[in-house]
């Protein structure tokens, strides 16, 4: 069983480092980050802002406002994460009132339910608006402020009033 | 069957293919349970409010609010999931009957308070 020596390996070209492998037959050679990470340098060191108005602005924007939008999304994160444990804490505080077997048996499926609910939320949300969707980011926000006022932990919240 | 049928039109995807109308009953089942419920607060409620003399303090907002809650989620979920895959419309009918869960227990709970306040 004699291993093959290694192929030496072809360094010359410094772009297949930062390829993997099948790039090229899923169209995805070019740069992932879009904009033009070394036009958007020579724009900003040699004009100072000369050519804000040309069309070199517009990917920059873009990409400001879909950093703006990660950001926005990553703070409803921790939001929704919120109401989760304000759920898990509001189901410690309810209790089946009634004796029947099948109103109980509904009751513990919706407190299960209730806990995973800001989860679902959040998680329709970002599915429903992809990449592409028209308007993403007044879409995407305004769902997630309607889930996140529907879905107040109001058993968890009215206890800790009382 | 589907032969003199033009070739977008069967291209675009139905609003409504048997796969989904069948998650949708299965569903209907799960959120109807919370309209019985509902329905069943609003019947009851009033008359045990009126026995405590408590006849003004009937907390009607909640009690529709209730009703409609279930209504208005599972026909949203249901109007936003047309033409759309059947996971969306699973993730999108599970997430409305979770979030009618969690408001018949806030409704609930509010209306507790309100009886002591």
């Amino acid at each position: 069983m004699s291993a093959n020596p290694p192929d030496p390996v072809d360094e010359t070209d410094d772009d297949d480092a930062l390829h993997w492998a099948g790039d090229d037959a899923r169209g995805q050679a070019a740069p992932r980050l879009r904009g033009g990470a070394s036009e958007g340098a020579d724009t900003d060191a040699a004009h100072e802002g000369a050519d804000a108005a040309s069309g070199d602005a517009a990917p920059a924007i873009r990409g400001r406002a879909e950093t703006a939008l990660l950001a926005a999304t990553g703070v409803f994160a921790g939001l929704y994460l919120a109401l989760v444990v304000g759920w898990i804490l509001s189901v410690q505080l309810l209790a089946y009132p009634g004796l029947d077997l099948a109103g109980e048996v509904m009751w513990q499926f919706a407190e299960f339910l209730s806990m995973v609910a800001p989860a679902l939320w959040f998680a329709v949300v970002l599915t429903l608006t992809p990449r592409e969707t028209s308007r993403r980011g007044a879409k995407r926000i305004g769902w997630l402020v309607v889930g996140l006022a529907l879905l107040l932990p109001w058993p968890f919240l009215l206890g800790a009033l009382a | 069957m589907t032969d003199d049928v033009t070739a977008p039109a069967s291209d675009a995807p139905r609003g409504w293919p048997v796969a989904a109308i069948v998650l949708a009953v299965v569903f209907g089942l799960l959120y109807a349970w919370f309209l019985y419920q509902a329905i069943g607060n609003l019947i009851n409620v009033p008359p045990a409010y009126d026995e405590y003399e408590l006849g003004d303090r009937i907390p009607w907002a909640i009690l529709i609010g209730g009703v409609v809650a279930p209504v208005m989620l599972f026909a949203g979920a249901a109007w936003v999931g047309v033409r759309r895959t059947l996971t969306d419309r699973v993730l999108l009918f599970a997430a409305g009957l979770a979030a009618t869960a969690a408001i018949s227990f806030s409704l609930l709970e509010i209306s507790r308070y309100l009886v002591f306040v």
